[in-house]
C-alpha cells in the first residue's frame, strides 16, 4: 500500500503534549515485540533507541507515549523487510488482546450494541482513530477519524488498525469479510501482490476520498452473536467505566468532556455544567476545545447521537420520549439532527432495525 | 487440604445464581420465589467478589427443578453459560494457546467454580478423558449439579471447535440417562453410563488452538486466578486478606467487609491477624502502597485523584502515607518513573 494522500488531510495537530502522555497500554506493545521477535528478529534490535525495556514491557499495567511506541513500531517495521507485517499484526489479534473493551465487544448482544459501546470506550485503549458509525439506507458505514497526526508510522498503524478489526468481525459475525458484501474505504490504495496475499481475508478495497471507513449491511447491526453474555457484558461495560473515570481525570479536554458525558444521566449536561465539573471557567473550555480543533457543541451531538441509537435500538420508549432524554426541546428538533446523523427518521431507523434481520443481506 | 470443602463454606461464585434466577425470571418465575429458603435477595446477589455456600446454591437450583417443573433445567442452564460466564476461569480457558493448556487451567482452578467436585485429565491411546470426583458426596443433587457441569462444558466446545464436534465426545454420567437428556441431543455429548462422571474426546482435539488465545490475556487471568485461589481457598487468613486487598476491583474495603468476604467475624479476623504477628492496618497500607505505584507511574491521575481511589479522604493523609512508605512525594516518584518510560525520540 502506499502512502499518497495522507498528508493531505492530517487534521489540526491535537499537541505534543499527546505524543508525550502515556496513554498506550504496554501489552499492545509487548505483544508486538513478541511477535516480531516469533519471526526471527532479535528483541534487543526491536527495542534499541527505543528506551523501551523488558521490565517495562513486562508490566501490564504501565502505558507508554505514542513517541516510544512510534520507534518501536518504526524499528520493527524497517527490521522485517515485509510491507505486511503491522496488517499480518493485526490479524492475529483477537478480542482477548483488548483487554476488557474486547470482552465488552463480544459479549455484546448484537454488531450494533457491540459498535456503540465501541464508540464509547475505545479512547480508553489509545487508538489513534475514533470511529464514528452512521447509517445510509441499508448500508451502516463505521467512519475513522484520525485524533491527531501520526507522522511516518501512519501506514503501519493503519494497517495494524484494519488488520485487528477483520480478525474481529472474522470472530463476532462467523464469515470472513472477504466472502460478504463489504468495503473497506482506506487512503493507502493496496497493491495487487498485497490483495493477492490476504485474498480469503480482504474486504474490497476502494480509494479513500472520503478517508478511511468499513461499509456494511445495516442488517448485520442486529445479528446476534454467537458470545454474548448479558451478565458479563455488564461488568465488563462497568469495568470500563472505571478505567474511564480513572484515566479522564487527567487525559485531553475532549476525552474528559466525552468522560463528562457518560457519566451524565439524562439530559445532557450544559456546557457551563460541564465546565464547572471540570474546574474550569466556560470561556477556557471553548478556547481549549477549539485548540483541540473541536466544539463543546460537536461533543455534545456526538454524545447525543450515541445515546439516541442506543435509546432507539435498545428500549421500546417513544420517540418524543427519547427527544426529550437527550435534551430536545421537541420532537421536531430530534427528527432534524436523526435525519443529518442517519439519514432516515427515528421511527425509520427503529422499525428498519427491528425488520432488518428479515431483509437479509445487503442488496445494490 | 484446603478450605471451602464442605456444605456451608463460601466458595460458589453468587453470579451463577444470579444468572440461575435470571433464567428462571425470563420463564416467568419471580426471584424472590426462586430464592425461597436462601434468605437471599437479588439484590444482595449482585454484591461484587460475593460467594456462596454449596448448601444455599443447592436451594436454589432444588427451587429451580421444583418451580420450573423442567428436569431438564440444569442442561438448559448449563448451556445458556457462556465461557464469559464463568468470570477468570473462563478467560483463562478461552485464551489459553491449545486445549492442552485449556484443560490444564480449569483442572487448577475448577475449586473456585464448581466447589464440590475436583478435575483432572489423562490422555491414553488415542482418547483424552476429563474425569470430575466428588469431593463430598452430593447425594441427591448430583444429577442435577452434573446436568450443569455437562452443558457448560459442552458449550465451551460448541464455541471452541468445528459444527459436528460434539458428536465425537463421550460423556460417562453416574445416575441413569434420562428422558430429558434426549432434548438435548446433538447439543450435548453421547451419554453412558459408569461409575464417575468422565468426558471422553479425541486426543488430537489437545493440540487445537482455543478460541481468543492470547499469550498476554492467559497470563493475566491465570495470574488474577492465583489470587483468587488464595482469597478464597487458602486456610491462612493472613493469605487470604492479603489476596482479597491485592484484587483492584474490591477498592480496599473495610475489615467488617474483608471479614464478612471470608465468612468469619470482624473479631476472629482481628485475633487471627494479631496471632499472625500483624494487623489488617498493615496489610491494608501495603496494598495500597503498591497501588499507588502502580497509578502514579501509569496513569495520568493527578495525585488528587490517586489520593481517592485509594481511599483517602484527604490528599494530605495520601502525601503523608506515601512519604512513610517509600520516603518520596508522591509527585517525584512519577516524575522518576516518568523519565524512564517516556525517553525515546522516532
Amino acid at each position: 500500500m502506499d502512502t499518497r494522500k495522507s498528508e493531505a488531510r492530517a487534521p489540526a495537530v491535537v499537541g505534543a503534549r499527546d505524543l508525550d502522555a502515556p496513554l498506550v497500554p504496554s501489552t499492545y506493545v509487548a505483544r508486538w515485540v513478541d511477535f516480531l521477535v516469533g519471526r526471527g528478529l532479535p528483541r534487543a534490535a526491536v527495542l534499541a533507541g527505543t528506551g523501551l525495556t523488558r521490565e517495562l514491557l513486562e508490566n501490564p499495567l504501565s502505558r507508554f507515549t505514542f513517541r516510544s511506541v512510534g520507534a518501536v513500531l518504526w524499528n520493527g517495521a524497517t527490521l522485517a523487510g515485509d510491507p505486511a507485517i503491522g496488517f499480518e499484526f493485526g490479524l492475529q489479534l483477537n478480542a482477548a488482546s483488548h483487554g476488557w473493551l474486547g470482552i465488552a465487544l463480544i459479549t455484546a448482544p448484537s454488531l450494533g450494541d457491540a459498535i456503540i459501546v465501541g464508540e464509547r470506550y475505545m479512547n480508553l485503549r489509545s487508538y489513534p482513530w475514533q470511529v464514528r458509525m452512521r447509517i445510509e439506507g441499508d448500508v451502516a458505514i463505521m467512519q475513522f477519524e484520525e485524533a491527531f497526526s501520526l507522522g511516518p508510522i501512519r501506514p503501519i498503524l493503519l494497517h495494524i488498525f484494519f488488520g485487528g478489526i477483520i480478525a474481529l468481525a472474522e470472530f463476532m459475525m462467523e464469515e470472513p469479510l472477504s466472502r460478504t458484501d463489504h468495503e473497506f474505504t482506506s487512503e493507502f490504495v493496496p497493491d495487487p501482490a498485497f490483495v493477492a496475499r490476504f485474498r480469503d481475508r480482504l474486504p474490497r478495497i476502494r480509494d479513500g476520498i472520503g478517508g478511511n471507513a468499513v461499509r456494511f449491511a445495516r442488517a448485520w447491526l442486529d445479528k446476534p452473536m454467537r458470545w454474548s453474555d448479558p451478565v458479563a457484558h455488564r461488568e465488563a461495560v462497568a469495568m470500563l467505566d472505571e478505567q474511564q473515570r480513572m484515566l479522564l481525570a487527567g487525559g485531553p479536554l475532549p476525552d474528559r468532556v466525552r468522560g463528562v458525558f457518560t457519566e451524565a444521566l439524562s439530559p445532557l449536561p450544559s456546557a457551563a455544567a460541564v465546565a464547572a465539573q471540570l474546574g474550569m471557567s466556560l470561556r477556557s473550555l471553548s478556547r481549549r476545545l477549539q485548540e483541540h480543533g473541536t466544539s463543546f457543541q460537536a461533543l455534545r451531538d456526538e454524545a447525543r447521537r450515541i445515546r439516541g441509537l442506543r435509546l432507539l435500538q435498545s428500549t421500546a420508549e417513544p420517540v418524543e420520549a427519547i427527544a426529550a432524554a437527550l435534551g430536545y426541546a421537541n420532537a421536531a428538533g430530534f427528527h432534524r439532527a436523526f435525519r443529518r446523523w442517519t439519514g432516515v427518521s427515528p421511527g425509520d431507523y427503529r422499525d428498519g432495525a427491528r425488520s432488518a434481520e428479515a431483509d437479509g443481506p445487503l442488496r445494490r | 487440604m484446603t478450605a471451602g470443602l464442605d456444605f456451608d463454606a463460601p466458595v460458589i461464585p453468587a453470579t451463577y445464581v444470579q444468572r440461575g434466577v435470571e433464567l428462571l425470571d425470563a420463564r416467568g418465575i419471580a426471584p424472590a420465589r426462586a430464592l425461597e429458603r436462601t434468605g437471599l435477595t437479588l439484590e444482595s446477589l449482585a454484591r461484587p467478589a460475593l460467594r456462596l455456600s454449596l448448601r444455599v446454591t443447592a436451594q436454589v437450583f432444588a427451587n429451580a427443578m421444583m418451580l420450573s417443573g423442567d428436569p431438564a433445567i440444569g442442561l438448559a442452564f448449563g448451556l445458556s453459560l457462556q465461557p464469559t460466564s464463568h468470570g477468570w476461569v473462563g478467560m483463562a480457558v478461552a485464551t489459553a494457546a491449545t486445549m492442552r493448556e485449556a484443560l490444564d487451567v480449569a483442572v487448577r482452578f475448577a475449586l473456585l467454580r464448581v466447589g464440590a467436585l475436583r478435575l483432572s485429565w489423562i490422555e491414553h491411546d488415542g482418547r483424552a478423558t476429563l474425569r470430575f470426583d466428588e469431593m463430598i458426596s452430593l447425594g441427591p443433587l448430583r444429577p442435577l449439579l452434573f446436568d450443569i457441569v455437562l452443558g457448560a462444558f459442552s458449550r465451551v466446545v460448541e464455541l471452541s471447535f468445528p459444527p459436528g464436534a460434539i458428536a465425537e465426545m463421550t460423556a460417562v454420567i453416574v445416575d441413569p440417562v434420562q428422558p430429558h437428556h434426549a432434548q438435548f441431543a446433538g447439543r450435548i455429548p453421547r451419554l453412558s453410563r459408569g461409575p464417575r462422571m468422565e468426558l471422553w474426546f479425541p486426543a488430537h482435539w489437545l493440540d487445537q488452538a482455543m478460541p481468543l488465545h492470547d499469550a498476554f490475556a492467559h497470563r493475566e487471568a491465570v495470574d488474577r486466578l492465583e489470587s483468587e485461589t488464595l482469597a478464597v481457598l487458602s486456610q491462612d487468613p493472613v493469605d487470604r486478606i492479603r489476596a482479597l486487598l491485592a484484587m483492584p476491583d474490591h477498592r480496599f474495603p473495610s475489615l467488617d467487609v474483608v471479614a464478612r468476604l471470608l465468612g468469619m467475624s470482624s473479631r476472629s479476623l482481628r485475633r487471627h491477624l494479631r496471632a499472625a504477628g500483624t494487623s489488617f492496618q498493615a496489610l491494608r497500607d501495603r496494598a495500597r502502597h503498591a497501588h499507588a505505584t502502580t497509578l502514579l507511574a501509569s496513569s495520568m491521575l493527578p495525585i488528587g485523584e490517586i489520593a481517592s481511589a485509594l481511599g483517602y479522604a484527604r490528599v494530605t493523609g495520601f502525601l503523608r502515607a506515601f512519604r512513610r512508605w517509600s520516603g518520596l512525594s508522591p509527585a517525584v516518584y512519577r516524575s522518576r518513573m516518568r523519565r524512564v518510560g517516556a525517553r525515546a525520540v522516532p
